[in-house]
């Protein structure tokens, strides 16, 4: 007998996502698969737009991290207007957009860390729901909550110092920017009310490094094991190994180490990576072409580049980065150790706002270039959740024809799935019934990767937890929705 | 009294821009009251198509003072409860799949459950963690307007364009009155 049990829509998961776990009739977990939402309607959505569109619409992929996306399709229409690749921008440009992409990094890495991994984190995955949530936090420890909250604030102050606005920011134009910093927009930022200022910026990033690797020595059996696979790991590095999180070359590492996509332009992406569809699944599974489906999926996001990059640029995330690697070791494929690595990119984003912010290079008033016109244009960036591709092509009448993304989630989609199937057969083999925390390790594992599923419609009251337990024939053995 | 008006919605899927679309009409009456360039907000083709549908775009409106804060998001998050903390009245807008009223307004009270959805929170949850966190004594009220359409898409339907128009007016009345709300 095979039991199929569906566990969906992920909760605290942007987008809607269904699990479906199948078990044998030895009680054992055969299969386990999430099925995603995705993003192919929005490909075909901004065909035939004029491509100087695209920064701005594109944005509507999501709610959480429309500024990757923004700077994404302007560093691809860069290389369509004769910009060139990252380094041709003036400037100002390049510091501006920079800027704005930390800011974004901040905002999201704080409000993935205090609204979604806290509560596990500090409650326990299998504690009750009605306390392993944010309100619970913050009647327990105020004064983390109050912190993050100012911390995302800020974050989101700075993209609309630099983007014209907090949501569907104009800021990136092909070719450039459209504004600079303006000295009052950067006082604001340096020292802002209620210590929304950068040194408790940097110094608050640091206190919540403080707090996992706390956290980390009491629990470090849980953190350590609680869902572990090798896998390959792919990022955007700068030129000289670092941490670049706006602009680099691709660098892929095998389980090993050892580099299987040596520091590649990414304007030649797709003679490195394919894309596969699976017939249950909308989304795609991409893979190194040269190692095939079955052993090129790679991770991607926060992990995976503490695994690709030599070093951090900037003294305070460094020093945390070398205390990191000499705790994991040289290749870390421990899920929840996410959340450090996440914690130590947004003390890096803290620190390189800080120091832009200084940097009068920000008032200056060159914006924009341009060159000979290309058809096609690819940018990459580094979202807070991975790296994000953007490929378009353009007509001579200045209208999208061909769209490509490969979202963050969409580059981890085997990666959760082998997740998911490790904590279900950990937790789930010879169980009658889904109990509340097996729901939750399976969601505490996906979470890990904070996977942006697609930002779906959320009018009140559309997003219930359905639980759906199927048989060998189709037979509905239980379900469990919760509103 | 210090109002704060928030939408929220994703202006990419048809009628769940209803939120957004509110604030972008009252901004752009503040905008036609004080004689500046409509100030249209991220609305694109969407706004344009808004104002093709509703023809009440140039409205100046005394009521939308330069005092209330306007503001729209994708989503509801945490740090909202920081922005309600600094408002007396605070009206959340939101579109609706499910009510029979084209427009209904009703008062929120804090609520520490979180939905089953993502980082986003609800209107309760956003008040629960501003009473918390900063003892906010504001009053929430959450509107919801009826949509229809839910696609990936831009444009209101014929019917999210007639109910918004009702809402704008709502909440000038609201607005014009410049006192707290009672259920």
């Amino acid at each position: 007998m095979t039991t199929k049990v569906t566990i969906g829509p992920v909760t605290r998961v942007e987008g809607h996502g269904k699990v479906t776990i199948q078990i044998n009739e030895k009680g054992e977990v055969e299969q386990s698969r999430l099925h995603i939402v995705e993003f192919r309607g929005f490909e075909r959505f901004v065909q035939g737009r004029p491509y100087w569109e695209a920064p701005v619409l594109v944005q509507r992929l999501c709610g959480i991290c429309p500024v990757s996306h923004h700077l994404a399709a302007a560093k691809a229409m860069d290389v369509v207007v004769g910009a060139g690749t990252g380094e041709g921008l003036t400037p100002v440009a390049e510091k501006m957009r920079r800027l704005m992409h930390y800011g974004q990094i901040f905002q999201s890495h704080t409000l993935h860390f205090f609204h979604l991994a806290s509560p596990d984190l500090l409650f326990g995955y299998d504690a009750d729901p009605a306390k392993r949530n944010v309100i619970g936090v913050a009647l327990e420890y105020p004064e983390l909550a109050r912190h993050a909250v100012l911390m995302r604030k800020w974050g989101q102050e700075v993209i609309a110092a630099t983007a014209g606005k907090k949501i569907h920011g104009t800021g990136a134009v092909p070719g450039g920017v459209n504004k600079n910093l303006q000295p009052e927009e950067r006082d604001a930022l340096l020292a802002g009310p209620d210590s929304m200022n950068a040194d408790t910026m940097v110094e608050w990033a640091l206190s919540a490094v403080a707090f996992f690797k706390d956290y980390y020595r009491a629990h470090r059996e849980f953190i350590d094991n609680f869902s572990h696979f090798p896998s390959n790991h792919l990022s955007l590095v700068r030129k000289d190994g670092a941490l670049d999180l706006y602009h680099g070359v691709i660098r892929a590492i095998d389980p090993e180490g050892k580099r299987i996509i040596d520091d590649v332009d990414y304007q030649d992406y797709l003679l490195y990576i394919r894309e596969e569809v699976r017939s249950w699944s909308y989304m795609k599974f991409p893979f190194i072409k040269t190692l095939g489906p079955e052993r090129g999926w790679y991770r991607v996001g926060p992990l995976a580049r503490l695994n690709t990059v030599d070093f951090i640029p900037s003294p305070l995330a460094q020093k945390e980065f070398e205390e990191y690697k000499a705790a994991t070791g040289r290749v870390n494929d421990r899920c929840m150790h996410t959340h450090w690595a996440r914690l130590i990119e947004a003390l890096h984003a803290a620190e390189m706002i800080r120091s832009l912010l200084r940097d009068p290079g920000l008032q200056g008033t060159n914006l924009c270039v341009a060159g000979p016109r290309e058809k096609r244009g690819v940018g990459v960036i580094e979202a807070p959740r991975g790296t994000l591709f953007h490929e378009y092509e353009v007509s001579d009448s200045d209208q999208i024809t061909m769209c490509n993304l490969i979202v963050s989630t969409t580059n981890n989609n085997e990666p959760m799935n082998r997740a998911v199937n490790f904590v279900a057969r950990a937790m789930m083999t010879g169980k009658q019934k889904i109990t509340e925390p097996m729901m939750n390790a399976v969601e505490v594992a996906i979470r890990a990767y904070d996977p942006c599923l697609s930002c779906a419609t959320h009018a009140a009251g559309r997003m219930p937890l359905e639980i759906t337990m199927v048989g060998p024939k189709g037979d509905l053995i239980d379900r469990r929705e919760i509103d | 009294m210090k109002i704060l008006v928030l939408g929220y919605g994703n202006p990419g899927r048809a009628d769940d821009a209803l939120g957004p679309l509110l604030i972008e009409e009252l901004e752009r009456r503040r905008a036609a009251l004080v004689g500046t360039a409509p100030a249209v907000r991220g609305g694109g083709a969407q706004a344009a198509h808004y104002a093709a549908t509703s023809g009440a775009t140039q409205t100046a409106s005394p009521a939308v003072a330069p005092a209330v804060d306007l503001a729209w998001s994708y989503e509801l998050a945490a740090d909202h409860a920081y922005d309600l903390s600094r408002h007396d009245l605070t009206i959340f807008v939101d579109a609706a799949r499910r009510q029979a009223q084209a427009v209904r307004l009703r008062s929120i009270r804090p609520s520490r459950s979180v939905t089953f959805s993502t980082h986003a929170m609800t209107p309760a949850s956003v008040l629960a963690l501003a009473r918390e966190l900063y003892r906010a004594k504001s009053e929430v009220h959450l509107l919801t307007i009826r949509g229809y359409r839910w696609g990936l898409r831009e444009g209101l339907s014929p019917g999210a364009a007639a109910n918004l128009a009702a809402a704008v007016k709502l909440v000038e009345g609201i607005l014009a009155a410049g006192e707290t709300l009672s259920d």
